[in-house]
C-alpha cells in the first residue's frame, strides 16, 4: 500500500488533522498580528526601545521548539497538554517576523513623504492610517507570511503536548516506523506552506499595485 | 521702530524690521532664537513678509534657511523671540491647523507614491473635510492652474511623472486650499537647469496672479534676484542683509558681494 493509498484510506482524519492545523497557525498568528503590528508601530514612535524588544523576540526565536513546547508544559494558565500551550508557543515565534516587518516597513518610508504629510497638516492617527500603513502593508504582509510558513512547519510538533494537528501523523509514524504514515502527515503539512505562501504573496502585491506605474 | 517697507534698500533693516509699511505682516519673526543639537542655529533673527510679497531668504547650506520655514508652522519651536502669521502668535495656535492653513512647498516634493496626482492635489482639502464634489471641481481647476492637463494627469502615480511634473503637483497641493502664505523650501533645487527655468518663470506669473505672500528659501542666488521683491541674506543666525534685488546686486556689503560671487 503506497502513502496515496494510506492518505485516502484516513481521509477523515487527515481532513480532521488538517483543520486542527489551520486553527493552531491562523489563532497563533492572528494573535501575532494583532501583538505584534501595535508594537513594531509603537517601535517607530519609541525607538530607544527597538534593541530590548526585538532583542527578546529575537531570543524567542532561537529557543528549539520541542523545547519551548516543553517548558511551557508545568506554566500554570499559558500550559499544560494541549492546544492553548501550542498557540502561546507559535505566537511567540510569529512575534519577530511581524514586529520587525512592521517597524521596517515603516522606518523605509522616504523621510520627504512623512515630513510632507505633517507639513500639510496631517495628525500623527492621520499619517500613520492614510500613509504609513498603506505604504509599509506590502512588507508588514511579508512578515505575516513569513510568521505563518514558519507556523506551519513549527505547529507539526505541537502534536507533541497533544495539540493534535498534521504532526500527529509524524509522530505516529515515527513510533511505527512506517513512512507512509509520516509522509501523511508532512506532505500535507508542506502544501498548506506553499498554498499559503502563494495566497499571501497575491494579497501583498495586490496592496502595492499603485508600484506598477513606477519608472 | 523703523519701517522696512518691500523694496527698501537698507542694509540694517534686519534686526528692526518686523513691521511693513503700515499693513499688517503675514509673517513676522521677532528676535527669534533657535538651538539645534546644541549648536545656536538662529539668534536674533527679524523679519516681515508684507501681504503678497515674495520674500528670499538666501544663505549657505546650513545657515538655518529651511529651520526659519519649519519655524513659521511649528514644525520646530524657537528658544525664544516671537513668531506672528497673519497678526496671531504661531505659538499660541494649534500646529495642526496653523499647518492646514499654510501652503508648503518641499525640495523633496514628498508626494504619496500609493495616491493618485489628483489626490495628492486635493490632500490638504480633504483634511479640513471638504465634499468631494468641490474637492474636485479644485483639484480640476488646480492641475489646469500648473499646466497638468487634468484628463491626461489625474488619474496617474507619481511614480509615472517626470521630476518637472512631480514639482507641479508639489505646488497644485501647495495651492489647493487657497492659502494666503507659502513656505518654499528650494522647490526647484532638485531640477535640471531647462526644467527648472521654465517653473520658476511659470511660478513667478502664479504667484503674482494668485496675490500669494511667499517665504522661499533658496541657495541659488539668480533664482532669489529673479523671483523675489525683497532678499534677506542669514548669516549667523540673523539677516546680515535685507533689501530688493536691485540693492542686494548693489550692495556694498561684503557677505552680499561673497554671495554674488
Amino acid at each position: 500500500m503506497s502513502f496515496l493509498d494510506y492518505l485516502a484510506a484516513n481521509r477523515a482524519e487527515v481532513l480532521q488533522r488538517l483543520g486542527e492545523h489551520l486553527v493552531l497557525v491562523g489563532s497563533s498568528v492572528g494573535l501575532g498580528i494583532l501583538v505584534g503590528v501595535p508594537v513594531g508601530i509603537y517601535l517607530t514612535r519609541h525607538r530607544s526601545y527597538r534593541g530590548p524588544v526585538i532583542g527578546l523576540a529575537n531570543i524567542i526565536q532561537t529557543i528549539p521548539s520541542l523545547a519551548l513546547f516543553g517548558f511551557l508544559i508545568p506554566i500554570p494558565v499559558l500550559g499544560g497538554i494541549g492546544t492553548r500551550t501550542a498557540i502561546v508557543a507559535l505566537f511567540g515565534y510569529s512575534l519577530l517576523p511581524i514586529i520587525r516587518n512592521t517597524y521596517e516597513g515603516i522606518r523605509g518610508i522616504d523621510p520627504s513623504v512623512r515630513d510632507a504629510g505633517r507639513a500639510m497638516g496631517m495628525t500623527d492617527a492621520e499619517l500613520l492610517r492614510r500613509v504609513e500603513l498603506p505604504l509599509a502593508l506590502g512588507v508588514i504582509l511579508g512578515g505575516i507570511r513569513l510568521a505563518a510558513v514558519i507556523g506551519i512547519g513549527i505547529a507539526t510538533i505541537a502534536a507533541a503536548v497533544g495539540a493534535g494537528g498534521l504532526g500527529v501523523f509524524i509522530f505516529r509514524g515515527l513510533s511505527m516506523v512506517d513512512d507512509r504514515v509520516i509522509l501523511a502527515g508532512a506532505v500535507p503539512a508542506a502544501l498548506l506552506a506553499l498554498a499559503v505562501d502563494w495566497g499571501l504573496g497575491r494579497l501583498e502585491r495586490g496592496f502595492s499595485r499603485w508600484r506598477e506605474e513606477e519608472t | 521702530m523703523a519701517n522696512a517697507a518691500p523694496g527698501r534698500p537698507d542694509p540694517e533693516d534686519g534686526a528692526r524690521g518686523t513691521e511693513t509699511g503700515g499693513e499688517d505682516p503675514v509673517v513676522s519673526f521677532r528676535d527669534v532664537g533657535l538651538r539645534l543639537g546644541g549648536r545656536e542655529v538662529l539668534d536674533g533673527l527679524s523679519f516681515a513678509v508684507a501681504p503678497s510679497e515674495t520674500f528670499m531668504l538666501v544663505g549657505r547650506s546650513g545657515a538655518g534657511k529651511t529651520s526659519v520655514l519649519r519655524l513659521v508652522n511649528r514644525l520646530l519651536e524657537p528658544d525664544r523671540g516671537e513668531i506672528r502669521v497673519e497678526g496671531r502668535a504661531v505659538s499660541d495656535r494649534d500646529p495642526i491647523e496653523l499647518r492646514r492653513g499654510i501652503g508648503y512647498v518641499l525640495q523633496g516634493i514628498g508626494l504619496f507614491p500609493h495616491y493618485t496626482v489628483a489626490r495628492n492635489a486635493g490632500l490638504v482639502p480633504r483634511l479640513l473635510g471638504w465634499d468631494e464634489r468641490r474637492i474636485e471641481d479644485r483639484v480640476r481647476e488646480l492641475l489646469e492652474m500648473v499646466g497638468l492637463p487634468p484628463d491626461e494627469f489625474a488619474g496617474r502615480y507619481p511614480g509615472s511623472l517626470s521630476g518637472g511634473q512631480r514639482q507641479r503637483v508639489g505646488v497644485a497641493r501647495a495651492l489647493a486650499a487657497d492659502p494666503p502664505l507659502l513656505l518654499c523650501d528650494e522647490p526647484f533645487g532638485a531640477l535640471d537647469p531647462i526644467t527648472r527655468r521654465e517653473l520658476q518663470d511659470e511660478f513667478r506669473a502664479l504667484s503674482r496672479r494668485l496675490q500669494k505672500s511667499l517665504l522661499f528659501v533658496t541657495h541659488d542666488v539668480r533664482e532669489a534676484l529673479e523671483l523675489g521683491d525683497r532678499i534677506g541674506l542669514l548669516e549667523d543666525g540673523r539677516l546680515a542683509f535685507t533689501g530688493s534685488p536691485d540693492a542686494f546686486r548693489e550692495s556694498g556689503h561684503p557677505l552680499v558681494r561673497a554671495f554674488m560671487g
